[in-house]
């Protein structure tokens, strides 16, 4: 579905955001987009979506450079940036204005989403809380029945119970035949949605996770020592022990905390990285 | 819906079926909720449920009718039970023993408190 | 080559009629009231079969510039471009949905409100005795060469001021023109002064105060239309380059 190979990317001459970065999304996968803040999240997800031009290397999204923004592209897409921008009108006169360019619309599904979330449907939508204007552009990206959703950071702003109902939606979406880029600094809101992981650092993709491969290569455990155990592959201080990383030498499957595990990825020497490294290249000989 | 932090979702959502099996919530021949239902349901990955699924029906717990959906098998409650048993036997049981030895309990004395939990968990039936 | 589909172009304008189509409610006050004030204070003037042309035409041209000049108003911060920029069409069909609008769209719709308000004013004010024959004629020569005036000019510096300036567009893009207007005659005073410097007394004498000779016809009667032509050709080329840079 999308392509990037060997983007190089920069607001300003001289300064390279991006360099060499090679990413692929295909269908059927909800792809979380991690990075420490200023890693250039936002700034891929434009660039995916055709909205920022490419210093050197390509993006490919259906089969056409995303750059041209072809109307046939764009309508197979629905990107919600992290700063919405809505009119001062409903979401009905928004629905009506800006549903028909997507071939799949459904005006029900939209008035569902906007209930579901327990958003007014009649008020001006400037007077709208940052939380129930998300909501609604969420509602409205699903409504869209595009089979590419990209989302920047769609839990920013979201309630509690929202953040609930996200997830749920979110599960109901995802289908074989759909890809979900979702950008994060916020993991823990959407932990057991998303996968693969693709982390984001110092101007390239430093690693693209399956998690079931994750958890073949390594294992996670509480340990309650007092001293930090200097043998595993990365450990970290919580209440009452230590949260560690070891290889998997039984088999057996454990579920990666997404906090630690890219943690564990960006620090410097990641061990972590070089053990899922070198794992792969065993599955793949 | 809260996750321990080292078995896998897809196990523990596997372990919440296989409960809802013995405690007969779900019967044998009832049909699962669809993989898109569930996963909305307990908000993860719908490929996690997919797995779920998956692993049941390895250990011929559920059964895929195609086009239909998912059935809990015939004899599930039975296996479950015998592995569920098996496991506290071979895993739990034995760290239990250790810690009684420890302490210094005697199979007299462990034998007249389970029955004493018996007698008082049947009358509060 | 970029796409260009009738069907989206369609839509397009569609959505920027129910998303702003209520700001055009905004004018009919203003024309309203400047009708009455009109016509009641020259009722003596009515016996000008071209009264109302002449009302029109000014009319037109002010606020077809003004109109013009808030067409593209999400590209104007940087969340709305994002916004448009996703929008499934794509940057010729954008640009020619927002010339349709605030061209053709709005000169039917303008001449229309313009006709019905006259009847109005005149019926209104003719029960007071006031007024007279009521005689606004869009086909007339002088309205349909002002039309022409509007298409060429006056809507293609509206929407280059809508894509060049981010606020007050149509005061920054008149005073842009006063200034350039102003720095042309500068430049034209010195050249004469330069080039006719023989006939000058002094460097700051006035021109009327000069004889250069017989002057000559460089132009002909045909070349203004060609030359608001080439002018609004390049003011509408203008606008486009700018939009499509802007959607960077």
């Amino acid at each position: 579905m999308i392509h990037l190979q060997n983007l190089d990317f920069g607001y300003r001459k001289g300064e390279r955001l991006f360099q060499g970065l090679d990413l692929n999304v295909e269908r059927g996968g909800i792809y979380g987009l991690l990075g420490r803040n200023g890693a250039g999240k936002s700034t891929l997800l434009k660039l995916m979506t055709g909205c920022l031009k490419p210093d050197a290397g390509s993006v490919e999204l259906f089969g056409r450079e995303a750059f041209d923004r072809h109307p046939d592209s764009l309508q197979r897409l629905y990107f919600l940036p992290e700063q919405v921008y809505l009119p001062a009108r409903s979401w009905k006169v928004l629905a009506k204005a800006y549903g028909p360019f997507y071939p799949n619309f459904s005006e029900e599904a939209f008035y569902n989403g906007l209930e579901t979330f327990h958003v007014p449907t009649d008020r001006k939508l400037t007077k709208l809380s940052l939380g129930q204007k998300k909501k609604g552009l969420i509602s409205f990206a699903l409504a869209c029945n595009t089979e590419l959703l990209v989302l920047d950071e769609p839990t920013n702003g979201l309630d509690i119970p929202s953040k609930a109902q996200f997830r749920s939606i979110m599960a109901e979406t995802a289908t074989d035949e759909r890809a979900i880029v979702v950008s994060t600094h916020q993991v823990r809101d959407l932990a057991g949605l998303i996968d693969p992981i693709m982390v984001v650092d110092n101007g390239t993709m430093i690693a693209h996770l399956d998690l079931n491969e994750v958890s073949n290569a390594l294992s996670f455990s509480l340990e309650s020592s007092l001293t930090p155990p200097i043998d595993a592959l990365h450990h970290e201080r919580v209440p009452g022990g230590y949260y560690v990383v070891r290889p998997n030498t039984t088999g057996r499957h454990t579920e990666p905390d997404l906090e630690v595990l890219f943690n564990a990825v960006v620090a410097p020497n990641s061990r972590v990285l070089a053990t899922l490294a070198s794992a792969s290249q065993f599955q793949n000989a | 819906m809260q996750f321990k932090a080292t078995t896998t979702i897809y196990e523990q959502i596997a372990g919440m079926i296989e409960d809802n099996i013995l405690s007969g919530e779900l019967a044998e021949g009832d049909r699962l909720q669809s993989v898109r239902a569930l996963a909305a349901e307990v908000q993860v990955n719908p490929n996690t449920v997919q797995r779920t699924f998956q692993s049941l029906q390895d250990s011929e717990l559920i059964i895929n009718q195609r086009g239909i959906g998912y059935f809990i098998a015939e004899g599930a409650q039975k296996r479950i039970l015998k592995e569920r048993r098996r496991l506290f036997e071979t895993e739990v049981l034995p760290e239990q023993f250790r810690q009684l030895a420890l302490l210094g309990f005697t199979p007299q004395e462990i034998k007249t408190l389970y029955e004493s939990y018996l007698a008082q968990h049947a009358l509060s039936n | 080559m970029q796409p260009i589909s009738l069907h989206r172009i369609g839509l397009l304008v569609r959505r920027t009629f129910l998303l702003n189509g209520r700001k055009w409610f905004a004018y009919l006050g203003p024309l309203l009231a400047i009708l009455f004030i009109a016509w009641s204070s020259s009722h003596d003037d009515n016996s000008n079969p071209n009264y109302f042309n002449t009302v029109f035409s000014i009319l037109l041209i002010v606020f077809g510039f003004f109109q013009a000049s808030t067409a593209l108003s999400e590209n104007k911060t940087a969340d709305g471009r994002q916004s448009s920029l996703t929008v499934p069409a794509s940057d010729t069909e954008k640009f020619l949905s927002a010339w349709l609008y605030s061209g053709p769209i709005f000169l039917v719709l303008f001449t229309l409100a313009f006709f019905v308000l006259t009847w109005v004013v005149t019926g209104i004010l003719g029960l007071f005795g006031i007024g007279g024959v009521v005689a606004f004629d869009p086909t007339h020569e002088s309205v349909l060469s002002m039309m022409k005036f509007f298409f060429l000019i006056a809507q293609p510096l509206g929407l280059l001021a809508a894509i060049a300036f981010d606020r007050y567009a149509a005061g920054k893009m008149i005073g842009s023109i006063m200034a350039i207007a102003f720095g042309l005659s500068a430049l034209a005073a010195i050249t004469v002064r330069i080039v006719y410097r023989d006939a000058f007394e002094g460097f700051f004498t006035p021109v009327s105060n000069i004889n250069m000779g017989e002057p000559q016809m460089a132009v002909t009667s045909e070349s203004p239309l060609i030359l608001l032509l080439v002018l609004g050709t390049a003011l509408l080329a203008a606008t486009y380059f700018k939009f499509q840079e802007k959607s960077v």
